[in-house]
């Protein structure tokens, strides 16, 4: 009904560039999968070694080894975190109506990191024994409520800019908190760079095991929350004679951002800004629909960490690169363009 | 002319006393001592070998907080009786000072950057430590002998040493390639021949696995290159109880290699094999590795 | 009216009394706490040059790292307080806009390609480095100069750039952990009197520039219009007090690293408690910054010795939420 107002573009367009985006997104990230598979390997490995992988054909046996011991795993787990971390910054964007919102920006990601890092100084016994899930999912949590009342998102026509500020110095404020933690359990110090920069580097099935339940939960709660969120996206008085409740949205989109992140950081560290970056290029394309941004924002932020991981391992500066150093340079560079665009857009 | 006459004495007077001056030429300088240091202060591992082996005593040592970081062949020898400095990487300049020390021994890779500080505190020889190969080693301990005039003396324990090793790679018949590694939280890391148990391992006559190209002491490493490299014996320490060669073991790459299948994969103690640099450790390294050889 | 503003210049002495008092006590504690416990008697006699017992743990070790920790952190508030005066703008500080991180980024950048290059350079380094960040955040924020949220997030993310390729760098190239720490986070750890000369030489040039630009930035908080009407050169004004405010910024930084908040927190603070003449503004954002980062410092050495934590982390620690309070409390969006 009311909802088509605010499609810029007409429905039937719009279903063809979804089918083109998804089935462009699948296709390129089966390559990108099967190319990561032998991608800057040790091991002279191609793309026969994939061809016999699927076939489920004899091939090499140590090359058949290292694609389903480490190199799937890997591959999946990228996508995973990907995926997942697109996923939860385009419910932050819609649930804050606020285009700067992310995973990391918001110091979501940080929190989740700290909780880790706190564990690993077993400073609190029962916490430190607890899953990795639980723990980087109450520190996701514990940042997530945080940033809700210091920054400001109870307020109605809170202004944007002063949440994302809020939003930075809470992240700044965990990273420090995690740095510290780093130091104490570690006497060495060494590691404080490792932790802060995500990596995919040494997963196994066991990370795979963890992280797809969680994205599989996420996505199907996305799919549901999208069509509320649509509503939202309308405004508060809007939803709310269309009898959604807020309240309830609110609660569930959170938990789910909540998820997606804690299993993201559990796997792979705090990567930053795929989940700015990604909603932001498929809404170019895909218009604002949120129901029709959450399957393509889920295949391009795989797509990107897959990718990222791989160039990273072929072009980076040393061997064993973690592939937060590539997504946080040029994440960077985007949140700055796009800071730039959105300021301008408001003031100018 | 009488002054010409007192200058002349004592210039004398200058001379005769550096003659029992001693000078070492170290990796920033030169150090001068006016007497034999009494109260040292060593700030790695690899100085403390060489004081056992000269049965010197430190009174303070960077152990990371934890004395039993020095092997135990190696605190019979000294005791452990000294002051722990804290970590090697940030010595607590505080509790060195409140030693008194009359020389420092330090690393020039981790205190290149309080070198000042520490030459204010006492005489400092700063010679190789961190990622010193073998070879380096036998220089170095020679020069912490010189700074304590016994210089002589520490070249015969070195010859000493060598006819060991010699000994020791004659007993071995084996053209199998060995490695060691070092196991953390964060991550496995190979050590290559530019690494102190690489080198022992060379020293012995026997392979490392790692092509002899390779520059860096210390490679990280996945699985994949791991099993790319392929060691006969491969050693591993590790410092904590769950570490990521544990993930390692759970893949089935493990099973392909040689070492594992063989089972030629040893747990070791990465104090002997890592942190403890030297002599003393060197042999107890070899005679570790022919009983592998041997079983 | 004369008996006021007798009032208000007595009430100024007052606080910034106490403030002195503030700093002394943090920098007798300072130097009397550490790993190694002194009594402050036996300090004072150190000092004093009476005894020399403990000649280089007071002399050689705390008294210049207290020395440098004051100056550093004075260097930042008033860095923070030109800023702030000139842009007019209370989000922003030297950190908030990214000149801190660009020159860190800078120094991390020559130190990883020329390892052997002298600490003398550093400051030029960080110099350049602060002023092409100083540059691209002008020709990027442009159009919302006066939008001090606008641009203070124009200033964060281009910080978030730098302290990327800072990372970047020093994963690529690893170094010596003590030196990453102190690119990550800032710290005053292994600083000696060798890094003295170089701040007390920047400082001594600096600081009388800033208190000559005192009045004139007075004049400039009336606005662009009135300051121009009674003679003042806008432009002018706002050009040497920037360069000024970044050259203090640098210089602090190409000796502690970058140490985050402190340029934000102080003159904040100063102002709370001041008013608005920048004269009475200088000292007492000075001995603000200095207590913070005087204190900052000593807790970071104290809590877990002989470790130490990076000072920059308990900076940020007290920093991040004074940026949120402060965020709740500004009312122009």
């Amino acid at each position: 009904m009311t909802r088509v107002a605010t499609y810029s573009t007409p429905a039937q367009t719009m279903g063809w560039r979804l089918f083109i985006a998804i089935t462009c997104g699948l296709l390129m990230l089966l390559f990108g999968i099967g190319w990561s598979l032998f991608v800057a390997s040790e091991f002279e490995m191609g793309w026969v070694d994939v061809a016999h992988f699927i076939l489920g054909q004899d091939g090499e046996m140590i090359h058949q080894h290292i694609i389903k011991e480490t190199r799937l795993p890997r591959a999946l787990s990228a996508a995973g975190v990907g995926a997942a971390l697109a996923l939860a910054g385009l419910l932050m964007q819609a649930l804050t109506r606020n285009p700067l919102a992310s995973p990391s920006i918001f110091g979501v990601s940080a929190g989740a990191a700290f909780a880790f890092a706190f564990a690993a100084t077993g400073l609190i016994p029962w916490f430190s024994a607890l899953p990795i899930l639980a723990t980087t999912f109450i520190g996701a949590c514990i940042a997530g409520v945080a940033v809700f009342f210091l920054a400001g998102l109870y307020q109605q026509n809170v202004n944007p800019i002063r949440v994302v500020l809020a939003g930075i110095a809470l992240n700044y404020l965990f990273i420090s908190l995690t740095r510290a933690a780093v130091i104490f359990a570690d006497e060495h110090a060494y590691g404080v760079l490792h932790w802060l920069t995500g990596s995919v580097g040494n997963v196994n099935w066991s990370h795979v095991n963890t992280l797809w339940p969680a994205l599989l939960v996420g996505f199907v709660l996305s799919v549901y929350l999208s069509f509320q969120l649509n509503l939202l996206a309308l405004g508060e008085s809007m939803m709310k004679s269309l009898g959604g409740s807020l309240w309830w949205v609110r609660t569930l989109a959170a938990f789910t951002i909540v998820l997606l992140i804690a299993a993201s950081v559990s796997v792979a560290g705090p990567l930053a800004f795929i989940g700015l970056v990604i909603p932001h290029i498929c809404r170019a394309f895909i218009g604002t629909d949120i129901r029709l941004l959450v399957p393509t924002v889920a295949i391009f932020g795989a797509n990107l960490l897959v990718y990222a991981d791989a160039l990273a391992q072929l072009y980076g500066p040393g061997r064993e690169n973690p592939v937060g150093i590539i997504t946080s340079l040029f994440g960077a560079l985007f949140f700055l363009a796009l800071v730039r665009w959105q300021v301008r857009k408001a003031y100018v | 002319m009488l002054k010409r006459t007192l200058f002349l004495m004592a210039a004398l007077l200058v001379t005769t006393l550096s003659f029992g001056q001693i000078s070492v030429q170290d990796e920033l300088g030169t150090l001068e001592l006016d007497s034999v240091p009494e109260r040292v202060v060593a700030l790695e591992f690899s100085f403390v070998d060489a004081l056992a082996n000269l049965d010197i005593a430190p009174i303070g040592v960077a152990d990371d907080g934890d004395k039993t970081r020095v092997i135990e062949q190696i605190r019979a020898r000294i005791g452990d009786e000294w002051v722990s400095l804290g970590s090697r990487s940030q010595p607590s300049l505080e509790v060195i000072a409140s030693l008194n020390p009359d020389l420092i021994i330090a690393d020039r890779e981790r205190h290149e950057a309080i070198y000042e500080d520490l030459k204010r505190i006492a005489p400092t020889l700063i010679l190789k430590s961190r990622g010193e190969t073998y070879e380096d080693n036998l220089k170095a301990v020679v020069k912490v002998a010189a700074a304590f005039d016994r210089a002589d003396e520490m070249e015969k324990k070195v010859a000493e040493h060598g006819a060991k090793m010699d000994q020791f790679a004659a007993q071995i018949d084996s053209d199998a390639s060995v490695m060691f590694a070092v196991s953390s939280a964060r991550g496995v890391t190979m050590h290559t021949p530019k690494a102190y148990a690489g080198g022992v391992v060379n020293r012995l006559g026997l392979r490392s696995p790692v092509p002899e190209e390779t520059e860096d002491a210390y490679v990280r490493t996945t699985i994949e290159r791991l099993v790319k490299v392929n060691p006969d014996y491969f050693l591993v320490g590790e410092y904590g109880d769950e570490t990521v060669i544990d993930t390692f073991k759970e893949n089935s790459l493990w099973n392909v290699m040689n070492a594992v299948k063989n089972d030629r994969y040893v747990e070791t103690d990465p104090r002997l094999w890592s942190l403890n640099r030297g002599m003393i450790a060197a042999e107890i390294m070899a005679e570790e590795i022919i009983a592998l050889l041997e079983e | 009216m004369f008996s006021q503003s007798l009032r208000q210049s007595n009430k100024s002495i007052y606080i910034g009394l106490i403030f002195l008092a503030l700093w002394m006590f943090f920098a007798v504690w300072h130097v009397s706490a550490g790993a190694v416990a002194i009594p402050w008697r036996e300090v004072l006699s150190n000092v004093v040059g009476y005894s020399d017992e403990h000649e280089f743990i007071i002399m050689g070790y705390r008294l210049p790292r207290m020395l440098i920790a004051s100056l550093v952190g004075a260097s930042l508030a008033l860095s923070g307080l030109l800023v702030q005066g000139v842009i007019r703008n209370p989000l922003a500080s030297p950190d908030v806009l990214g000149v801190t991180a660009g020159a860190s980024l800078a120094v991390v950048f020559v130190n990883a390609m020329l390892p052997d290059i002298a600490v003398v350079w550093f400051p030029v380094i960080a110099l350049i480095g602060g002023g092409i960040s100083t540059v691209l955040l002008l020709s990027i924020a442009k159009p919302v100069l006066h939008h001090p949220a606008a641009l203070a997030l124009i200033g964060i993310a281009l910080a978030a750039v730098m302290s990327a390729g800072i990372d970047y760098f020093l994963i690529s190239r690893p170094m010596e952990i003590n030196l990453s720490l102190i690119w990550m986070t800032g710290s005053v750890w292994g600083r000696n009197w060798s890094h003295l000369p170089i701040l007390l030489s920047f400082f001594a040039v600096l600081l009388p520039c800033a208190i000559w630009l005192a009045y004139r930035l007075d004049l400039l908080s009336l606005g662009d219009q009135t300051a121009h009407g009674i003679g003042v050169d806008v432009q002018r004004l706002r050009i040497v007090t920037l360069l000024v405010a970044i050259s203090l910024a640098c210089v602090a930084v190409s000796v502690c690293g970058n140490i985050g908040f402190i340029g934000l927190i102080a003159p904040h603070a100063a102002r709370f408690l001041f008013g608005n003449r920048h004269i009475a503004l200088i000292p007492l954002a000075m001995l603000i910054g200095a207590v913070l980062l005087l204190s900052a410092d000593l807790f970071a050495r104290i809590l877990m010795p002989p470790i130490e934590l990076p000072a920059g982390i308990l900076t940020a620690l007290i920093g991040a939420p004074y940026f949120i309070f402060l965020l709740s409390r500004y009312k122009h969006w």
